[in-house]
């Protein structure tokens, strides 16, 4: 990939990492968008992984 | 979720773990600038791996018996078993991981005492049947050599720590010589690889995956309408696509910063446009190892018995493989439906390709354009991968 393409890539990659990190785990924009939603638990491993 | 836990972390978590990723890791890089001799790197990782099962994982001492049993097994085959025939191997390797998929299938109860549910808390390991994947691998690639497998490299490739949970599953001879090469491996482009890995991981596991999960597939309203099971066949694709890709890639990553090529997993699934693409894409590692050990052997019996002609052995190796698959996810209807439906999606596209060959031109699309037809195939395949993926997910029955 030509460097000024890769510049961009992780530009957005960066960007974006730190964007979701700040709103799901700083700000928790769930609750906000979801005041009344039940607690739930947050690990998504036994979500998907169970079976193996 | 308790976030310092012991005996209660699995691989990439944590802050726990991602803590003793960055000890790991320093050590590694200490040893390589204090030049150790090669044959110190596996011990490294031994002790790496050890310490990981017997403090960190939550069930130490049911992973070390399975392992010895492993070991043992593969041992005594190798010593007493001189058949070509591989299937009394493959079952004695898969006990412990058909009998749990077995007990997983029955229904729940909670500590009513039965024989059942104990045995339920006992070999419920995490990880068991990617360890028995490998250990599979292991001894096919291995039973006609002579050369000893050491416990040491047996050990360090079952309970490989960053590819232990989901895979990727690796061969036992790569891993073994990266073991060999030791510290020689650890250099500066791996690491520049394993950040980018890392980073990709993160966004993919921890922001994409999880915003799927928490901001859609939890507030979906299951109203039993057509529309909701659309929606949640759509989200679960992807939840399931960056949370899986993501963990790949995060143990891809932890592999390189320690000096091991963990193989690649995901490749650009969605590009896919037909099955056959779509499993060198989609979970490339468990594609190639169902190839290898699934598909080659049960055609390679097909073929000595002259019962089918070509197309015929190809279409029932290539069923049984993903029915197979089906039931390495799990004995319950939906996990063993899911496979067949890949399968038969393999072997549609397998006559469909044989027809054409045979007719000389495309008997489905004839002579449109290329690039419709692409598109057209895309659309398709995505489309057929979310309906098999839904069902996997136990959503339907």
């Amino acid at each position: 990939m030509e460097p000024r393409k890769l510049f961009l890539k992780y530009l957005l990659i960066y960007f974006f990492l730190i964007l979701g990190f700040i709103y799901l785990h700083v700000i928790n924009i769930e609750k906000i968008i979801y005041p009344f939603s039940e607690e739930k638990v947050e690990s998504t491993v036994d979500f998907v992984y169970q079976q193996f | 979720m308790n976030l310092y836990a012991v005996h209660n972390t699995l691989p990439f978590t944590s802050l726990t773990f991602a803590m003793f990723m960055v000890i790991v890791i320093a050590l590694f890089l200490f040893f390589k600038w204090m030049k150790a001799k090669q044959n110190v790197y596996k011990w490294l990782l031994f002790c790496f791996n050890l310490v990981y099962l017997t403090v960190l994982f939550p069930k130490p001492l049911q992973i070390i018996i399975l392992i010895m049993y492993l070991y043992l097994a593969v041992f005594l085959l190798r010593r007493f078993y001189k058949s070509e025939n591989i299937v009394f191997p493959m079952v004695i390797l898969s006990l412990p991981m058909i009998y749990m998929k077995y007990i997983n299938a029955q229904p729940v109860s909670e500590n009513d005492g039965s024989f059942l549910t104990e045995s339920r808390k006992i070999i419920q390991i995490a990880g068991l049947s990617y360890m028995i994947f490998k250990v599979i691998g292991l001894y096919i690639d291995e039973r006609r050599t002579t050369m000893k497998i050491s416990f040491v490299h047996f050990f360090n490739f079952t309970a490989f720590v960053p590819a232990l949970l989901i895979g990727p599953i690796d061969r036992y001879g790569r891993f073994r010589e990266d073991c060999i090469k030791g510290f020689e491996n650890i250099s500066f482009p791996l690491y520049q690889k394993a950040w980018n890995n890392l980073v990709l991981g993160l966004l993919f596991k921890f922001i994409i995956a999880e915003f799927i999960h928490r901001m859609i597939l939890s507030h979906l309203v299951n109203d039993a309408s057509f529309t909701y099971h659309v929606s949640y066949m759509y989200t679960y694709l992807f939840y399931l696509f960056f949370d899986f890709a993501g963990y790949s890639l995060l143990a891809i990553s932890f592999g390189n910063f320690i000096g091991i090529h963990v193989p690649v997993n995901f490749d650009k699934p969605f590009l896919a446009v037909n099955p056959k693409e779509f499993w060198k894409r989609w979970h490339k590692s468990l594609g190639d190892w169902l190839n290898d050990y699934f598909f080659k052997p049960i055609f390679k019996f097909l073929t000595t018995k002259q019962w089918f002609n070509s197309i015929q052995r190809q279409s029932i190796a290539l069923f049984l493989t993903f029915t197979l698959m089906g039931f390495w996810n799990g004995f319950e209807l939906h996990f063993v439906i899911s496979g067949m439906l890949f399968g038969v999606y393999s072997v549609i596209h397998n006559y469909y390709q044989h027809k054409c060959k045979v007719k000389g031109k495309d008997v489905f699309f004839g002579s449109a354009n290329p690039a419709a037809i692409q598109y057209f195939s895309l659309f398709l395949m995505i489309n057929i991968v979310a309906f098999a993926i839904y069902i996997f997910s136990g959503k339907l029955f």
